[in-house]
């Protein structure tokens, strides 16, 4: 197991998102996935079969949570009722780490169920570092928060995507998943160079690797996580590989869902650049 | 524009449910023409239709979920029926906690807000599925056994409170609800079905979902006990119901060893 990040988190190998449709599969067949990574609001307002089956799959495997609600970027005041429950689940199922998105979800008392865009602005670096350790310090644990698919640009940015979530990491102290499909399907929405993107990135506080497929537009793409990873996010995530050694990585696959052994399939594919057997970059 | 301003403006224009153009048409703050003054067009894209994918993806989101947690109240309107009442829905009864569970909660008695032809039977349709969803999720309780409810002394049953199972929901339909549901899951395509009253419990066991039929004698003495009335109580109160058959209070022993065994209790206290 490598450990390569300033919080000594591990490495946990390759990871699937724990998805109601792969439950039945999970325990019965115990395949040999490294770690699981949970929706964290999936188990958070239920206390039936779900919660059930994550107590079970909790007993075998690592598992991280990974949120959509948090609204970290936000400027409503912090949801304390939906960080107690947060901070229960973890302890429920020994998260090994926890985290979100950089992004809001909704404002006044709304919430879009959507990871809508920030400017990278410097008010919304102050806002969103004083947000991410109010909740460090209630969590005693430090953030993992993910650079998110963008479809938009704010015309008050003043600063790039890269060196926002950098700034962020170090004065708020957390530490980042890096989503490289997203750095490459934003990369394409809004034209600029992906490898250029990962070389301000502190891989010191990267604990976490997101991979998955996205929809292409042409004009555009969505990151809808359906389908393999396509070509361009392997030599990507080559890169990463290359510049930061082995990681934790795990594939997202939410739409269109084949049978557990077709994602499964697909993770493995990242342990040729995590051995360093394949470099594509 | 503050980072408060643009997350208020964006919201507004996203959520709108006329769409992004019409959102801008109404918007002071930044009218269409000066979008680009907050919004970058893209190699491809101008500002408007880069915000229209998030208001696209926001409506379709809501809807999928709806359809997911409605599928039979979504078949029987239609794609295009359902579709429309979910966005008026999701415009009326925004989503204001973190979790998607929650989405529908009110959409039951949204329909019954509405001019759609046949409310009663979809509203109730509606309240069934909620129901379904909302058993499914409840906090797990350890029920109690039939034996620990036969071990009661007869003398204190009178005094007896039964604390039912959070996941237990009772309803009074004025249609076959439960019927042409079963027939919708069993892809016989049924037919909205006439009035007649009929009454229904939704409750977990291990896990799993189920749905009773019930008498109107049933569904009485286990709403009362519901409210947390004794066993007497909830007796004398079901009896000065108009169209209560004390009659039927012969199966009251098998009524009880039943719902035991369905694990409709996880709680019993002699009220002394």
């Amino acid at each position: 197991m490598t450990i390569a990040n300033r919080w000594n988190l591990p490495d946990l190998g390759l990871g699937l998102g724990l998805r109601n449709v792969h439950f039945g599969h999970v325990l019965e067949k115990r395949p040999s996935v490294d770690w699981f990574e949970i929706i964290s609001e999936n188990f958070m307002a239920t206390g039936g079969r779900p919660m059930w089956v994550l107590d079970s799959v909790a007993e075998r495997y690592r598992i991280v949570m990974h949120g959509v609600s948090m609204g970290i970027g936000g400027t409503d005041p912090l949801d304390w009722a939906y960080f107690r429950e947060l901070k229960e689940l973890a302890r429920r199922c020994k998260a090994v780490w926890l985290g979100d998105h950089v992004c809001w979800t909704g404002v006044a008392g709304r919430n879009n169920h959507d990871l809508l865009p920030i400017p990278y602005t410097e008010e919304a670096l102050a806002n969103i570092v004083r947000r991410i350790r109010e909740v460090q310090d209630f969590l005693e644990r430090p953030l993992v928060l993910e650079n998110p698919s963008t479809y938009l640009e704010f015309a008050s940015t003043t600063m790039p995507e890269s060196e926002f979530l950098a700034r962020m990491a170090e004065e708020a102290d957390c530490a980042l998943l890096l989503d490289v499909n997203n750095v490459y399907v934003s990369s394409r929405n809004h034209g600029f160079d992906p490898f250029e993107y990962l070389k301000t990135i502190p891989w010191d506080r990267v604990v976490q690797i997101h991979l998955a497929g996205h929809t292409d537009h042409g004009t555009h793409c969505i990151d809808t996580h359906t389908g393999e990873v396509v070509d361009p996010v392997w030599k990507l995530y080559a890169e990463v590989m290359r510049r930061a050694g082995p990681r934790a990585t795990l594939l997202e696959w939410d739409q269109d869902i084949p049978e557990f052994d077709v994602v499964h399939a697909e993770v493995k594919k990242a342990e040729r650049f995590r051995s360093g057997l394949e470099v594509r970059a | 524009m503050k980072l408060v301003e643009i997350e208020q403006w964006l919201q507004g224009v996203i959520t709108h449910p006329d769409g992004v153009r019409a959102g801008l048409a109404g918007e002071r703050v930044v009218p269409e023409p000066e979008l680009e003054r907050v919004v970058k067009p893209s190699e491809h894209l101008s500002a408007v239709e880069r915000v229209e994918l998030y208001s696209d993806m926001y409506f379709l989101r809501l809807i999928d979920c709806l359809r997911e947690d409605f599928p039979c109240l979504a078949w029987t309107l239609g794609d295009e029926r359902f579709a429309k009442l979910a966005r008026g829905y999701v415009t009326a009864h925004p989503s204001t906690h973190f979790s998607l569970n929650q989405l529908g909660a009110k959409l039951a008695s949204h329909v019954a807000s509405t001019h759609v032809k046949k409310k009663v039977f979809y509203g109730e349709l509606a309240a069934l599925e909620r129901a379904v969803q909302e058993v499914f999720d409840e906090h797990a309780c350890a029920p109690v056994s039939r034996a620990e409810l036969e071990a009661v002394p007869q003398s204190d049953w009178p005094a007896l409170r039964l604390v039912t199972t959070p996941a237990l929901r009772l309803f009074a339909f004025r249609h076959p609800i439960n019927r042409f549901y079963q027939a919708f899951k069993d892809e016989r395509r049924p037919k909205a079905p006439s009035e007649a009253p009929t009454w229904l419990a939704v409750y977990r066991k291990d896990y799993q979902v189920w749905r009773a039929n019930l008498t109107r004698e049933q569904h009485a003495l286990l709403g009362q006990l519901m409210r947390g009335a004794t066993l007497e109580r909830a007796l004398e109160a079901c009896v000065a119901e108009p169209g209560f058959d004390a009659s039927k209070l012969t199966s009251l022993g098998d009524w009880f060893r039943e719902w035991a065994s369905d694990g409709l209790f996880v709680g019993l206290h002699v009220e002394r």
